[in-house]
């Protein structure tokens, strides 16, 4: 009686099977055999309570600032990488020709102006407020949030949360904010202060908002001013 | 049942609370800071007050060394302090930083203090009138900072305290008190011979201090205006480094009168041994008697170099508390309830700086560094700041937290710096 193809793969993965399993199982019986739990008799015990290393006082010292690392220019500080073959004048010598640019311009390939968005994210609606769930913990929005600086002196009075909102737009800028709850204390005061310092700094310096994030530019974006203890 | 719909009631009036402080659609950016730093607080000058600039002047000084308020620069105001009076524009002083705002209007009868607070709006939340009534502005304005103080942090301020300290002279050395700030100096010790390490009376009635005016030193108490000194110790050989027990009846002092330097309790009254604390060849000395009563401290030698170990006050085993460096003197207690922190001094390379140790924690915190050579600190009766004598410099104030800079308020050669109690109000 003639075997298939399949029959004959059947037997002969069944036959590896069982040269494998006998091949291995002595091994692994006898490698077992000695590994037991260890009887008490044969073990040293160690006090550790009295095993501990004294770390010595340091003096302490002023927080002082270090100053940033200088990079020297032009030098690379990869060991392995080879030399350029070009030498840095090569350029100079290949002068592209500038009389007609006219035909590679296209009639739409203007740049876009600095921080003007790709998309159209809709228009601002005053009655919104909020922001999408699924931006939360974003790193512009943390970011956005660390430029608010925002730190109650020690002995500030006050314990509620103010909540503040700013209009955001695609350029970045803040073109307005509004108070949903002023806690009228000191943490009320010291909110303020961060939006203000954040409303300067983001209109001194826009940072755009990025595309996935434009949906915060149609409505008011909050902020609940919390304070963590020391 | 009945107890079902309780618990559901509240329920829903807890959401109704929490979804009332959040915008329409519910979701808000948390931003979450931490309490620290200085308070920013304006004391600007009145237009039109008697010794309207002095007034300004010592409000200013008191409030930027309190240890918890930034005096900001009067160069930065935009307000209209003619047009304002003692009312204020809010948002003008807000513009400049300021979380707070103090008024006065300085008549020759009395002086109107108001408190303004930016978060509350254009109505002051503190007012105070001082009848002059004999005092002077100085002592008036004292009061009211302390007020201020007290407003903000719960605790008495140490404005009108005194310092005492050895002034240095050509071979002679005398106890010298003065207010905090450097005012109104005087001569406690009134002999030619070298007067040395004053500790007030927790009363602040009296200062303890060791003289040599007999050749040796022993222990005397003078009233802390002056007057005559009583000797309290005498005994053979040192007497010296006095600390006040807290209920004032006991002084903790150095006695060598067996040979070696060694910590004794003495009765304030008489100077009767009550009790030695400690008995180690090596040499004990220093010794501070915590807030509570219940330990001193103290520097001994017994494990190499000077440095600072705790003992119960009732005597017992000492235990070694600073470890940093090889030369660590001069512990002082902070007052502040509820904590063990001392001060000392370290010598850190060359020179000698202060350095405060939270026996619990471990933390420390650098009071000086830098700034020539320090050492002698003292707490001021809050425990917000500390006082310590620079070498060839003078006196000086610092926050104890470290932060900021040391103020000077005496200029000349001085150690052994104690600071009284907080005055009476």
């Amino acid at each position: 009686m003639a075997l298939k193809d399949s029959e004959m793969q059947a037997v002969s993965i069944f036959g590896t099977g069982v040269l494998v399993a006998a091949l291995f199982a002595p091994v692994l019986v006898f490698a077992n055999a000695g590994s037991g739990p260890a009887k008490p008799d044969n073990l040293v015990a160690i006090e550790a309570s009295i095993a501990y290393s004294k770390t010595p006082q340091k003096q302490p010292q002023k927080k002082i600032k270090a100053p940033d690392e200088v990079k020297p220019e032009g030098v690379n500080r990869d060991e392995n990488k080879k030399p350029d073959d070009k030498k840095p004048d090569d350029k100079k010598d290949k002068k592209p020709d500038l009389s007609d640019l006219s035909k590679f311009k296209h009639s739409n390939d203007d740049d876009t102006e600095t921080g003007k968005p790709t998309t159209d994210p809709g228009k601002f609606n005053g009655n919104e407020n909020g922001y999408a769930e699924e931006t939360k913990g974003d790193p512009w929005l943390g970011k956005l949030r660390g430029d608010m600086q925002y730190s109650p002196p020690e002995i500030a009075k006050g314990n509620d949360a103010p909540i503040g909102c700013i209009h955001l737009t695609a350029d970045g800028k803040i073109v307005d904010s509004k108070w949903i709850k002023n806690t009228g204390d000191d943490l009320q005061t010291a909110a303020e202060a961060a939006i203000d310092q954040l409303k300067k700094t983001r209109n001194a310096n826009p940072d755009p908002v990025p595309t996935h994030l434009l949906s915060l530019t149609t409505r008011w974006l909050c902020f609940k001013f919390t304070v963590s203890s020391q | 049942m009945f107890q079902v719909h309780r618990v559901l009631a509240v329920a829903i009036l807890l959401a109704a609370g929490v979804a009332s402080a959040q915008p329409a659609d519910g979701v808000v950016v948390d931003v979450n800071g931490q309490k620290k730093g200085l308070y920013p607080i304006a004391t600007p000058t009145s237009p039109d007050s008697d010794s309207a600039a002095e007034i300004a002047k010592i409000e200013s000084f008191d409030l930027s060394v309190a240890g918890v308020f930034k005096v900001l620069d009067p160069a930065s105001f935009l307000a209209d302090l003619r047009a304002e009076g003692m009312g204020l524009d809010p948002q003008k002083w807000k513009d400049v930083g300021a979380y707070g705002v103090i008024k006065y209007k300085a008549t020759k009868d009395d002086i109107e203090f108001r408190l303004y607070e930016m978060s509350k709006g254009a109505g002051p939340t503190l007012t105070k009138i001082y009848k002059r009534a004999g005092k002077d502005t100085r002592t008036l304005v004292h009061m009211w900072c302390n007020e201020v103080v007290k407003y903000y942090t719960n605790e008495p301020g140490f404005f009108g305290s005194k310092i005492a300290f050895t002034a240095k002279g050509k071979g002679t050395s005398s106890i010298v008190a003065m207010d905090f700030d450097g005012a109104n100096a005087y001569q406690v010790s009134h002999n030619g011979s070298t007067n040395i390490l004053p500790a007030w009376s927790p009363t602040g009635g009296q200062i303890a201090y060791t003289s040599f005016m007999r050749s040796n030193p022993d222990l005397y108490v003078a009233p802390a205006g002056g007057g005559r000194p009583k000797k309290i110790s005498g005994q053979r050989g040192m007497n010296t480094g006095a600390s006040w027990s807290p209920d004032g009846r006991q002084i903790a002092v150095t006695l060598s009168k067996d040979g070696n330097p060694e910590i004794y309790v003495i009765n304030a009254s008489d100077g009767s041994v009550v009790r030695r604390i400690t008995n180690d060849k090596a040499i004990d000395t220093s010794p501070a008697w915590s807030p509570d009563g219940s330990q001193i401290a103290f520097v001994s030698d017994r494990n190499g170099g000077p440095q600072i170990f705790v003992v119960s006050a009732s005597g017992g085993a000492a235990r070694q508390v600073s470890f940093n460096g090889s030369y660590n003197t001069t512990p002082t207690w902070s007052p502040k309830a509820g904590k063990h922190i001392i001060a000392y001094t370290t010598r850190d390379g060359g020179t000698y700086d202060i350095v405060t140790l939270d026996i619990d924690s471990k933390e420390m915190k650098r009071i000086t560094q830098n700034a020539g050579s320090n050492e002698e600190p003292a707490f001021s009766p809050n425990g917000r700041a500390i006082a310590f004598a620079r070498a060839g410099q003078g006196i000086f104030i610092a926050n104890a937290d470290g932060t900021g800079q040391a103020v000077k308020v005496w200029s000349g050669s001085a150690t052994g710096v104690d600071w009284g109690p907080a005055p009476k109000e």
